[in-house]
């Protein structure tokens, strides 16, 4: 699904827009409104931070793009923009994958299982990282994960997916009130998905 | 942007500046053995004409009668096939590869940049890299010439037509590896399949062409007459000589450097020796044609090598 909204895949039926434009016929009207951080944080290793942030910009249009990349690296606290990809850590490389991923400003940042690999300091600072851009730069963020409680802590809006369906959408705090008797959201997705299995 | 990232990191790659160095090292090796083994003949023909006229012999045409001076850059030409083709299929491997093996290729994707921006990038990279590689080459190639024998501005523009069929030649090679490194699942099969084509192109079909005159290829004196062969050894000449793209490289560039023909291998053919002004640049474009299309049937989302 996040392939398909990224414009990565054409889908093979179906119609998908992203902030208005379509993902088939207007593809690089999404891609100028996105940013993307797949679940394994892949960079040139033999480029530096900087060297890296500086050519996902410029691919993204930014001719002059290094006062953009110190103030990105500003806002994430990234003090290494010197070194070497390769030498850095899994939790520094996703900070810096989330660099990239916003350096030219989308509109709508796409996170590919973002919390996969990190360790719960790393769990936690991606996730305060998440909702600053969300709060302070109103940054719609699209986050697909299998930690339930990630959800709970950052999402405002749910999607299920079941089976290559999206069986339920809602508010965090809609469900929340929809499904009283449940203890945790994970009670909640079991009961939504075994529902969509049961074609209800 | 893609070509600018594209040279930056070629520069940086241990192989190709490697390849690079026994390219231009060679370029120079050429001039001063061509010019070596000339100065080597021209003393034995010397010896051998006081000799003569000494007995009251008549007395042989030198070696080296109304050949030109840019005759000395003759193995420029077999290094060109040999390692200027391995550099450049090095330089398109290279180029194709890094962004699959890096894993960003879901990453670039998701910027504004269509699959013909990306290939037209890459495309532009090879060819400037080449051309400044060859651009260093004509600049050894004619300093070390004039400083050896002398030359004068026609033989200037001579040895840059010389590397500038070269560059054609060449890119047809570099587009040949950078098609396989976007397709194969292995970098290791994405080297060799190109590998395997430049070994047919570069040994292989010249075996079936002027190979199969053992007599021209044994002899180095010009003979007086056509060498006779059997009909089938013609007919194999006849039908992968056009194909046989080293040699098309070949014939051209010796004929651009004045580098004096051997009857016995070119004029046995039925083909006119400008065949290869054609061909090879026909080559280029269907390895060009063959990255496009590769480039359309990447898969974007799946970039990424299996291994």
């Amino acid at each position: 699904m996040v392939n398909i909204l990224t414009t990565l895949l054409e889908p093979t039926s179906g119609k998908a827009t992203v902030a208005g434009c379509d993902v088939v016929k207007d593809s690089i009207g999404v891609r100028q409104q996105i940013g993307y951080l797949p679940e394994s944080v892949q960079l040139y290793g033999g480029l530096t931070v900087n060297e890296n942030l500086e050519y996902f910009a410029r691919l993204s249009g930014i001719h002059k793009p290094q006062r953009r990349i110190a103030e990105v690296l500003d806002f994430l606290h990234v003090s290494y923009g010197d070194k070497k990809v390769s030498a850095l850590s899994k939790g520094m490389r996703q900070r810096i994958g989330i660099a990239q991923a916003i350096v030219h400003q989308p509109r709508i940042l796409f996170l590919d299982e973002p919390t996969s690999g990190l360790d719960p300091f790393g769990v936690k600072e991606l996730r305060d990282i998440i909702l600053k851009l969300n709060r302070e730069f109103g940054m719609t963020i699209f986050m697909n994960t299998h930690l339930l409680s990630e959800v709970m802590q950052t999402c405002s809006r749910i999607g299920v997916l079941s089976h290559g369906q999206l069986i339920y959408t809602d508010t965090l705090a809609n469900t929340l009130k929809r499904f009283p008797g449940e203890e945790s959201l994970e009670q909640i997705y079991l009961k939504i998905e075994g529902n969509g299995n049961n074609g209800q | 942007m893609v070509a600018r990232q594209e040279i930056r990191a070629i520069l940086k790659e241990k192989t190709f500046l490697l390849l690079l160095v026994i390219f231009i090292g060679m370029t120079l090796a050429s001039t001063y053995i061509g010019w070596s083994s000339a100065h080597t003949i021209q003393s034995v023909y010397d010896s051998t004409v006081s000799l003569l006229v000494e007995q009251g012999k008549a007395v042989p045409p030198p070696p080296f009668e109304g050949a030109s001076h840019l005759s000395l850059l003759k193995n420029m030409v077999i290094y060109v096939v040999l390692i200027g083709a391995l550099l450049a299929i090095t330089i398109g491997h290279l180029m194709g590869i890094r962004d699959r093996k890096a894993g960003v290729t879901r990453l670039i994707f998701s910027r504004n940049i269509t699959k013909r921006q990306f290939l037209l990038g890459k495309v532009m990279a090879i060819l400037c890299v080449l051309g400044s590689m060859l651009a260093a080459a004509l600049m050894v190639s004619t300093v070390s010439s004039a400083l050896l024998s002398g030359i004068t501005f026609t033989d200037v523009m001579r040895i840059a037509g010389f590397y500038g069929f070269a560059l054609v030649y060449l890119a047809g090679f570099a587009f040949l590896g950078l098609s396989f490194a976007l397709t194969r699942k292995t970098s290791t099969l994405a080297l060799l399949v190109p590998l395997i084509i430049w070994l047919a192109i570069t040994f292989v079909l010249p075996e079936l062409t002027s190979a199969l005159s053992p007599t021209a290829s044994l002899n180095p004196t010009l003979p007086q007459t056509d060498v006779l062969q059997s009909p089938v050894l013609s007919a194999i000449h006849t039908a992968v000589y056009p194909i046989s793209i080293s040699e098309q490289f070949k014939v051209v560039t010796e004929n651009i450097l004045l580098v004096p023909f051997n009857p016995a291998i070119t004029r046995s053919f039925d083909y006119p020796f400008w065949l290869g002004y054609v061909i090879v640049p026909l080559w280029t474009i269907a390895c060009l044609a063959g990255s496009y299309i590769t480039i359309g049937k990447f898969n974007q989302s799946q970039g990424e090598l299996n291994e």
